[in-house]
């Protein structure tokens, strides 16, 4: 007798959300070639090409990490609102492992910020900006971006299954911080190498 | 030998009880310790044993001793309030409906035992199942089953299609309806893909199938009760058993030696050939069981650590009562030990 394995709606949401940045980079991919070829021709929708593509990158990078961080914290807060029903004397150690899969977030906005303002775009001066620039800084948001919304999902379920603990022995919170920041790691090596990769685009 | 199995831990996305399982974590932390067990089983009489009581979470709604059934209706109130927590958390109520059905099942044994007997076992009815006790001790009464839900309907049909005279035996009364009840249950939780929950179900079936094996190899009964008054569903196939019962009780372990129930079966048929009890036999299966549970505690999120508390708060409440009933009839604490699980002990 075999068993069926339950849909997990969860794992499909997620694949879903990768299906969807996967369109969306190659739309922008094929987007920024059309125009690539039409700045060769000289049309006027070739000035749209690079400036599109660093919006591309701002958007990808804060949307991402942000619906990661968003997921992240909505598993460790759910968990920590299910303990708090029964016992609110833990709310404070709660609160550090419910906040720590927030940082993606706010690694992503620096991102798309930087991206925003050292292509020019915040000072109006993108008319220098070339094809090859605006693709160099929509490659340069990617780290962030994808380590910051798997990571963020994952730490999610490391500070829930954190929380579970404290509420069994709150003096033990120490051990699952550390290991949430095990996987922040991570996400902090997405978003040095995007700021690394930025600072090499323009000088 | 512990199979790969025993090791192997359900791979769940499921995050949809994230607020339920955090909850419940809280709630563990108040389930009775080893040594809140041990204090009760040590007190000296039942005043002891209730103050005790009053110390633990149980605290709030510790009755006064006027009437010892007001300690069975505290226990039932404690388990009904536990039930209908899961089924509030609870994202899938096919699953956990089933242990409301659990307590249909059993009242269902009552009744009709005691329609057989002519005796008023209204006491004894659950008030936790998902069929009020009451209208389930009419239909029995008139004899009319129509308006009971079909799991219960089919089970009667099924007692009356073996048997239709009222010559049934109590034992084959209680064999058919967990056959039943096992069927009915398997096929819910296949149809949902709980592997947790089939995990506990094939345990629970294979233990109960061994008590009865062992219990007839025990009292030399006929060979063909085999036949009828073991459950299908289990790890081990109902043929496994029969073609152990020319065996000797000493050679059962050994022969056992390949499924997870070899060490349990060793020291439970030592104890049952020294002192002639089962005592050590049940008290082993209790913690087989108990302690399969404890995997749910290494699960993140998903239904298993709701369904886990629900069975483990089962067992704390039967311990409960046991210790209660030996305090009541003034039993010492090694033979209140003998009966509860190891795990409490």
């Amino acid at each position: 007798m075999t068993l069926i394995p339950s849909k997990q709606k969860e794992y499909t949401m997620t694949k879903r959300t990768l299906f969807v940045f996967v369109v969306v980079f190659f739309a922008v991919t094929l987007w920024a070639s059309v125009s690539s070829a039409q700045q060769m021709t000289g049309s006027s929708w070739a000035l749209l090409g690079p400036v599109a593509l660093c919006i591309a990158g701002a958007a990808v990078a804060v949307g991402l990490a942000g619906i990661g961080s968003a997921i992240g914290i909505g598993y460790a807060g759910q968990t920590s609102l299910g303990a708090m029903s029964e016992d609110t004397a833990n709310f404070a150690r709660y609160l550090m492992l419910t906040a720590l899969p927030g940082t993606q977030g706010i690694y992503g906005f620096v991102i798309g910020f930087l991206v925003m303002l050292w292509s020019g775009i915040f000072g109006g001066e993108t008319a220098t900006l070339t094809i090859q620039e605006g693709w160099q800084f929509f490659f340069s948001s990617i780290p962030v971006a994808l380590a910051g919304f798997l990571s963020a999902i994952h730490q999610g379920r490391v500070c829930a299954a954190g929380v579970e603990m404290t509420a069994k022995k709150p003096n033990e919170v120490g051990k699952a911080l550390v290991l949430g920041v095990f996987v922040e790691f991570y996400a902090v090596l997405g978003f040095l190498m995007s700021i690394i990769l930025l600072t090499r685009i323009r000088g | 030998m512990k199979q790969l199995s025993e090791y192997r831990l359900p791979f769940t996305y499921n995050t949809h009880y994230a607020y339920g399982v955090g909850r419940i974590r809280a709630l563990e932390t108040r389930l009775l310790r080893r040594h809140d067990i041990s204090r009760l089983v040590g007190a000296e009489d039942t005043d002891a044993f209730l103050r005790i009581l009053g110390e633990t979470d149980y605290g709030e709604t510790v009755p006064s001793l006027s009437d010892p059934d007001h300690f069975e209706d505290f226990l039932s109130g404690h388990m009904a309030s536990t039930l209908n927590l899961i089924v509030h958390l609870s994202k899938n109520p096919e699953v956990t409906d089933l242990l409301k059905m659990r307590s249909d099942y059993y009242n269902l044994k009552i009744l009709l035992k005691g329609s057989i007997s002519g005796r008023d076992m209204e006491f004894f009815l659950s008030p936790s199942g998902q069929v009020p006790p009451a209208v389930l001790l009419r239909a029995i009464r008139d004899e009319d089953v129509g308006h009971l839900p079909g799991y219960l309907r089919q089970t009667i049909q099924t007692i009356e299609g073996f048997s239709p005279s009222d010559e049934i035996e109590p034992q084959s009364l209680d064999v058919l309806v967990d056959k039943a009840m096992f069927s009915h249950f398997l096929s819910v939780v296949m149809k949902v893909g709980m592997m947790f929950l089939w995990g506990w179900l094939e345990r629970e079936i294979d233990l109960l199938n061994i008590k009865t094996f062992v219990r007839l190899l025990w009292s030399q009964q006929a060979p063909e009760l085999l036949k009828t008054n073991l459950c299908d569903g289990g790890s081990l196939a109902v043929e496994f058993y029969r073609m152990l019962q020319e065996e000797p009780l000493d050679g059962l372990p050994q022969r056992f030696g390949q499924t997870r129930y070899a060490r349990l079966l060793d020291e439970g048929i030592a104890s049952l050939q020294t002192k002639g009890s089962f005592a050590r036999l049940e008290q082993l299966c209790d913690g087989f069981l108990i302690t399969y549970l404890g995997r749910a505690r290494l699960t993140t999120f998903g239904l298993e650590p709701l369904m886990a508390y629900v069975l483990i708060k089962e067992y704390e409440i039967k311990a409960i009562r046991t210790i209660f009933t030996c305090k009541w009839n003034h039993l010492p604490p090694e033979s209140i030990q003998e009966r509860l699980p190891d795990v409490y002990l």
